[in-house]
């Protein structure tokens, strides 16, 4: 049983994508290691009118005037979040012919499964392009095999 | 169970559906290289980087310069008079990892921003890296851009449009808050 189950996942695609199609369309969800130094970070990074490096640099204002105005009125407190900052998913439909990238970081390769097992079924994402990690795509694909979502890598990543 | 049989799942698909890893030469990585040539978008950087520049910020901002230009050496003064040690490196868009085994090299102190201008080999040379410049077009543009740090660009782009772009970076850099 388990070896006619194997079977039928091996079957299951990975397509493989030239350098020259990466941002081409067919998969919803990039996902990609938070590395700027990677050639593609970078590119996605350029061809997104600097996407990435906004999100993960350019500080925001701690607390707006107006709300520090409403709590220093209102003697109300303001709580953070303590949240763990490995990851961050982006909407980029603006920008490329996909609609999220995914960017992870300092996650061992089962959480990094884990992770990408979430976000694509939460997401309800049909298709997924890796851009880097394609050591960790087989255990990806062995976890989504249940749900049918299409995986692709770029070559030479 | 269930949690075993996708064990054995993904020990079976790790043993022969990894994509392959392929040697790129030097020729490889030149031709698979595409440089951007909107000085516009090379400006917009100081945007990003308005806040106050720390290690990280400057390694992530020197990294971007690589979609620019060819060739680029981050350059920290070291104790000695002029000379500058090499933090960080990068080649066609890719990062150099072993930039401790270059040699320190000892630089002219312009005023900060001030643009220098000389031959791409006398940087390739010095690093070891002359096959990169074998038709000796490749010319190297100097910014201080803080006491302690430099960037040295090489671009073979012939010098009018090479002269634009060295300028927008220069722009760029003055807008940036550089304490390092």
């Amino acid at each position: 049983m388990l070896t006619a189950f194997s079977i039928r996942l091996c079957e299951m695609n990975v397509d493989s994508i030239s350098e020259g199609n990466a941002f081409s369309e067919g998969a919803s969800l990039w996902i990609m290691k938070n590395d700027p130094s990677l050639v593609w970070w970078k590119k996605i990074d350029l061809n997104s009118k600097y996407l990435l490096s906004q999100s993960l640099l350019k500080q925001k204002t701690q607390t707006v005037s107006q709300l520090q105005n409403i709590i220093t009125a209102t003697n109300l407190k303001l709580t953070k979040n303590n949240y763990v900052q490995n990851h961050l998913l982006l909407g980029s439909e603006d920008h490329f012919l996909n609609r999220w990238v995914l960017l992870w970081n300092d996650l061992s390769d089962p959480e990094l499964v884990d992770l990408i097992e979430e976000v694509t079924l939460k997401l309800k994402a049909p298709s997924i392009r890796f851009f880097s990690d394609s050591k960790i795509i087989s255990k990806v694909k062995a976890r989504l095999s249940a749900s049918s979502v299409n995986i692709s890598y770029i070559e030479n990543i | 169970m269930f949690k075993k049989i996708n064990q054995k799942i993904e020990k079976l698909f790790d043993q022969n559906s990894a994509p392959s890893v392929t040697v790129q030469t030097l020729p490889d990585v030149q031709n698979g290289f595409q440089i951007v040539n909107n000085n516009q978008m090379l400006e917009n950087l100081s945007y990003i980087f308005s806040n106050e520049i720390d290690h990280i910020s400057l390694s992530h901002l020197f990294s971007q310069l690589s979609s620019y230009f060819e060739i680029g050496f981050l350059l920290r003064k070291r104790e000695e008079p002029n000379l500058y040690i090499v933090k960080d490196a990068f080649f066609f868009s890719k990062k150099i990892i072993e930039v401790k085994s270059f040699k320190p090299i000892k630089l002219p102190t312009p005023a900060l921003f001030a643009i220098l201008i000389t031959k791409g080999a006398a940087f390739l040379n010095h690093f070891g890296m002359s096959k990169a410049d074998s038709g000796k077009k490749m010319i190297s543009y100097l910014i201080p851009i803080s006491e302690n740090y430099t960037v040295v660009v090489i671009t073979p782009t012939a010098e009018p449009w090479a002269k634009l772009k060295v300028e927008s970076l220069q722009k760029t850099f003055m807008k940036i808050n550089f304490s390092l």
